[in-house]
């Protein structure tokens, strides 16, 4: 079972093929198989999703009809609100924080009968790119348990790789889909800017910010794509008419697409991933798709731009974790200040304090002209910047990350660290769709992803992309530790 | 850019309340410094004449809400969340 | 003394009386349980976002268009970070360099001229929590977070606490017109913060200002505005410095009291609300809302001295109590002279029922039928003393209309018949011989009192120049 698609699961279910429980059961004993040597999860609610498993079974024997996600477990990132459940962060200032209200995206998934299976580790507060900085512990890579499944949505990314669950769901702020997906040989798809509600998500870069899926088969991206994608009336940066039927749009194909290539920007990779990135271009131009040489010339201030402006957003959404109404309060605080002072020292880890702090001083007197506003202006050039590209291309094509996954630990100095993101920031920066999709495996047997990314409001020709090319490369994608049952 | 030292991160300190230790002061400052040594490379793109930008979205205008008061947020699932509460009020110590 | 100047600028914060918050739809209510009146997006839960109240903008926009000012097509919100117990996600969300109402005046009349103050801006913004104060701790009421308000900056062109009041006054007034607040300072709808500063006259540049909070009144703000300029001026006097700070108003000891220094700006990084894109204002709209604009004050107080012929103060005092002045225009459309009906509802109806602190709707009268009890008077149907005594029974008896009354009395209607006086007054003046007398040798007062005797009778229903004429007319044949 743990081979078959959601969107396979889902027929069988409302089929009558297998039931609700079945599947859940199913899924629930491969975390307890699995999950103590990935520790994907920071919580798990097997009463609440048998609970919703047996609703659905019932409704399918009264012959009611049943959503698109029926009976398919779902892990959710832990930053993303489920009422009444913990929404830790993976901070110690949210341990004990119980979410007041439901995620929009949340809401859509129950919606649709899918079942909520638990909530995954993150790096602290969405802040990393190895999930090594949460508060509680470090989730592995299932295909090399040494190594960091990256971040910061890391547990989404390994939950599924490892398939605990079919589906996940994740934010995406600088990468922290696309570059764990990367690591862990998964899709995983960061969609337009204001294509799926961030009310529910905890803010970190709220000009950033979007909650995206994670699936072993392009089918099951698309699949909850259609069921997260809409306009939401709680959230203000929410694209009006965005609905789509992205499943439908799959089967188009992509004959005579343009896809465009950076291919400067493949120097600093290693040979053989050259090799499987170069092989993937190749499958392309067999199907059809014609292939032209581009340049990003302010791809390389992304970086920058990043930690700028996301850093300085962020600076003040997290603000409010200062042990007054809703966060840890320090039990030596005697005073006002000391509540402010020795929560946050406390409450948050060093990652997020020094984001806070670099936050802050971008935006400080004296240095927001040089800084913030620079950096705002530079961003409007790099969207004009793709607005010229995406007239000559219908995508880009190039690397998810400049290598696969790197060994816990391995990664010290938070620069290196930053790098990371050297690939998929821009389509944070110009609100633009983008997924990272398995390709191969390097020398070391650790998946490499491809990430191909399109101009807003084109998701459906991104998810074609990549499920022409899932199709060409027929990949198996389970890593070998987990792809077996677990009785 | 290379003139932040301790000083300038103590400044920093005070503005957004987050309290260090010496340890952290000493690493903080160094990777700051790095930090924004590489983020200093943006004064290379020439901005002149350039709109900063407000929102990535051109095409959302801000949407607006009718009037109409709905039900408020249970006092209690606030309370539950508090550090610590009083006859309905969040408790904080005593401001001067 | 008067070799020194006041520069005083105002910051004046109008709480919306809009159903919802600003940016959230919890209930926007005064005077409950702490909270009560709380949604997510107001006490910063993580993962809540702010969607704007489309009547906040319109009242916004109407009172920009009230005092003449530019409304931009586009601005925007932006954060404001500070950290205080009140401000759950310390930082607020306000308008910083592109509001929606730029620049801007208001009209005031002082000592029978007219002058006119600038406004810099006026922006929206939400407002702060509450903290209560108690001995051992503080308590945090965000019933109030995140109500709209509309923060309005003049122009640093006031020069005396005087104008200050009257500028605070005009700008209540206008609000209240065009229903977007009551206004009301002790329920704290409105807040207003003065910054004076003094310099000699002829002087070009402004010195040190210091901020003067918390007043309660516009009185007390007249007080402590002098004050302050006093205790300006005093400290350059003896050769001293003014230093910048935070002061309250002492009424005790009529002094303002420092409460905190300023010493160095506050640093609040203001950058554009990423949650909130641009608010853009269609001109075709804004062209609507200007045909729609009520009457404002200055305008009414115009229409009623030049067109209705009120004298000026009766004309304030329907300007200033906006409900009065409301029912005042209803009951016009029946009155048929303004004048005497303004007379009669603020002066006779007023006067009756003021001990009990209710308006004259509340007390249960009705606006038409005092508009009537005018009329009557002016028709002579009644003469004025007998419609006082209707206006009597009328607020003995809420809702009793005067031509009730005077069905039920008949003796209270005006004697029209000149013969059924002339008989009283050949009576009167019968019964009275040596008042005749002493009137023939030239004492006015007996003639007061025979036409009096006669009103008597009457029981003032006889109109008392008709009778005053049938005397003098008797006594000289």
């Amino acid at each position: 079972m743990y081979s078959l698609s959601a969107k396979q699961l889902s027929s069988l279910v409302k089929e009558g093929k297998i039931s609700a429980v079945e599947v859940t059961r199913y899924f629930l004993k491969r975390a307890e198989a699995i999950d103590p040597s990935v520790k994907a999860f920071l919580t798990l609610f097997p009463e609440k999703a048998l609970a919703k498993a047996h609703a659905i079974d019932e409704k399918i024997k009264q012959g009611k009809s049943v959503g698109k996600l029926a009976g398919v477990p779902v892990a959710i990132k832990d930053n993303i609100h489920i009422e009444s459940e913990l929404t830790t962060c993976a901070s110690k200032f949210l341990a004990d924080y119980k979410a007041p209200f439901s995620a929009t995206a949340v809401r859509r998934i129950e919606e649709e009968d899918g079942i909520l299976l638990g909530k995954t580790n993150l790096d602290e507060f969405a802040m990393g790119s190895s999930t090594e900085t949460s508060a509680f512990f470090e989730t592995r890579n299932p295909w090399n348990l040494s190594c960091t499944p990256g971040g910061s949505s890391g547990g989404s990314a390994a939950a599924v790789a490892s398939r605990i669950a079919p589906l996940s769901i994740g934010s995406d702020t600088g990468g922290s889909i696309r570059q764990p997906a990367s690591f862990c040989g998964t899709f995983g798809f960061k969609p337009t800017y204001g294509r799926i509600s961030r009310y529910g998500l905890v803010a970190f870069g709220s000009s950033f910010d979007q909650i995206g899926p994670f699936a072993n088969y392009a089918e099951d991206i698309a699949l909850m794509m259609d069921v997260l994608a809409g306009h939401c009336p709680l959230d203000s940066t929410s694209i009006a008419d965005s609905k789509e039927d992205f499943s439908a749009s799959l089967s188009q194909g992509v004959e005579n697409m343009t896809i465009g290539v950076p291919r400067n920007l493949l120097k600093e990779l290693d040979p053989s991933l050259i090799d499987l990135f170069n092989n993937a271009i190749n499958e392309y131009v067999k199907m059809g798709v014609k292939v032209v040489e581009i340049d990003i010339p302010l791809i390389k201030y992304s970086i920058p731009l990043y930690y700028i402006l996301a850093i300085a957003e962020a600076s003040t959404n997290l603000a409010r974790f200062d042990g007054i109404l809703f966060s840890k309060r320090s039990t030596k605080a005697k005073t006002l200040k000391e509540v402010y002072e020795y929560s946050k020292e406390e409450g948050f880890g060093k990652e997020v304090k020094r984001r806070i702090l670099l936050g802050t001083y971008v935006l400080s007197a004296g240095h927001q002209d040089a800084y913030y506003k620079k950096a705002q202006k530079v961003r409007r050039l790099l969207i004009e910047d793709f607005k010229r590209i995406f007239q000559t291309c219908d995508a880009v094509v190039l690397p998810t990350v400049p290598s696969a996954a790197f060994e816990l630990g391995a990664i010290k100095n938070p620069l290196e660290m930053y790098l990371q993101d050297i690939y998929t920031i821009f389509a944070n920066l110009a609100g633009l769709p983008a997924i990272s999709m398995p390709i191969g495996l390097d020398k070391n047997q650790k998946p490499f992803g491809l990430q191909i990314s399109s101009a807003q409001m084109q998701d459906a020709k991104v998810l074609r992309l990549s499920a022409a090319l899932e199709q060409q490369l027929k990949l198996q994608t389970c890593p070998p530790l987990f792809a077996k049952e677990f009785s | 850019m290379s003139e932040f030292n301790k000083e300038t991160l103590r400044h920093l300190e005070t503005l957004c309340r987050v309290k260090c230790t010496e340890e952290e002061e000493e690493m903080f400052v160094e990777n700051i410094k790095t930090i924004l040594d590489y983020i200093d490379r943006l004064s290379e793109v020439d901005t002149e004449n350039v709109k900063p930008l407000y929102s990535v979205l051109e095409a959302v205008h801000l949407p607006v809400r009718e009037d109409v008061a709905k039900e408020p947020m249970d006092r209690q699932t606030l309370l539950n969340n508090a550090p610590a509460s009083t006859a309905g009020m969040v408790r904080v110590p005593p401001v001067i | 003394m008067n070799d020194w100047e006041a520069v005083i600028g105002l910051e004046i914060h109008v709480q919306l009386n809009t159903k919802s918050k600003l940016f959230s739809s919890a209930p926007n209510q005064f005077g409950h349980e702490p909270n009560v009146n709380i949604s997510f997006a107001d006490t910063g839960q993580p993962g809540a976002l702010p969607v704007i109240n489309k009547a906040a903008i319109e009242k916004a926009v109407l009172f920009g268009l009230a005092i003449n000012a530019h409304i931009p097509e586009e601005c925007h919100f932006d954060r404001k970070s500070y950290f205080y117990p009140d401000s759950p996600r310390n930082f607020q969300i306000t308008q910083f360099d592109e509001p929606i109402i730029v620049g801007g005046s208001v009209a005031v009349e002082i000592d029978g001229e007219e002058k006119v103050f600038g406004i810099h801006h006026a922006h929206l913004e939400d407002d702060a929590g509450m903290l209560k104060h108690f001995s051992q701790f503080a308590g945090v009421d965000y019933n109030r977070a995140g109500v709209a308000l509309v923060e309005i900056v003049s122009l640093p062109c006031i020069h005396t606490a005087k104008e200050a009041a009257l500028f605070a006054t005009e700008i209540r007034s206008i609000m209240q017109y065009i229903d977007a607040s009551d206004c009301n300072m002790e329920e704290g709808s409105l807040r207003i913060d003065a910054n004076v500063s003094v310099r000699k006259k002829g002087e070009t540049t402004l010195r040190t200002k210091t901020e003067i909070k918390n007043m309660n009144s516009f009185a007390n703000m007249e007080l402590a505005i002098d004050a302050e300029i006093l205790r300006q001026i005093d400290l350059y006097q003896q050769g001293k410095t003014v230093t910048s700070g935070t002061y309250r108003f002492d009424l005790a000891t009529g002094a303002t009291i420092l409460m905190r220094k300023k010493e160095t700006a506050d640093d609040y990084r203001y950058f554009p609300e990423p949650d909130l894109p641009p608010l853009f204002l269609d001109k075709n709209w804004i062209a609507k809302l200007k045909e729609n604009l009520p009457e404002l004050p200055r305008e009414r107080k115009k229409r009623y001295i030049e067109k209705l012929g009120l004298s000026h103060y009766s004309a304030s005092l329907l300007i200033c109590d906006k409900p009065l002045g409301d029912i005042f225009e209803k009951g016009l459309s029946q009155a048929k002279n303004p004048v005497s009906f303004c007379n009669w509802l603020t002066v006779e109806f007023i006067g009756r029922i003021k001990n009990s602190r209710k308006s004259v709707e509340e007390f249960g009268l009705d606006i038409l039928a005092i508009a009537s009890l005018s009329n009557m008077v002016d028709d002579k149907i009644v003469t004025g003393k007998v419609a006082k005594q209707i206006a009597d029974l009328m607020v003995e008896n809420p809702g009793k209309t005067p031509e009730k009354i005077l069905e039920e009395n008949p003796a209270f209607a005006a004697i029209t018949d000149c013969s059924a006086i002339e008989t009283i007054v050949d009576d009167v003046l019968k019964k009275n011989p040596e008042s005749v007398s002493d009137f023939l040798n030239g004492k006015e007062k007996a003639f007061n009192f025979l036409v009096g005797q006669v009103m008597k009778v009457c029981q003032g229903s006889a109109p008392a120049d008709i009778v005053r004429d049938l005397v003098r007319k008797k006594i000289s044949s």
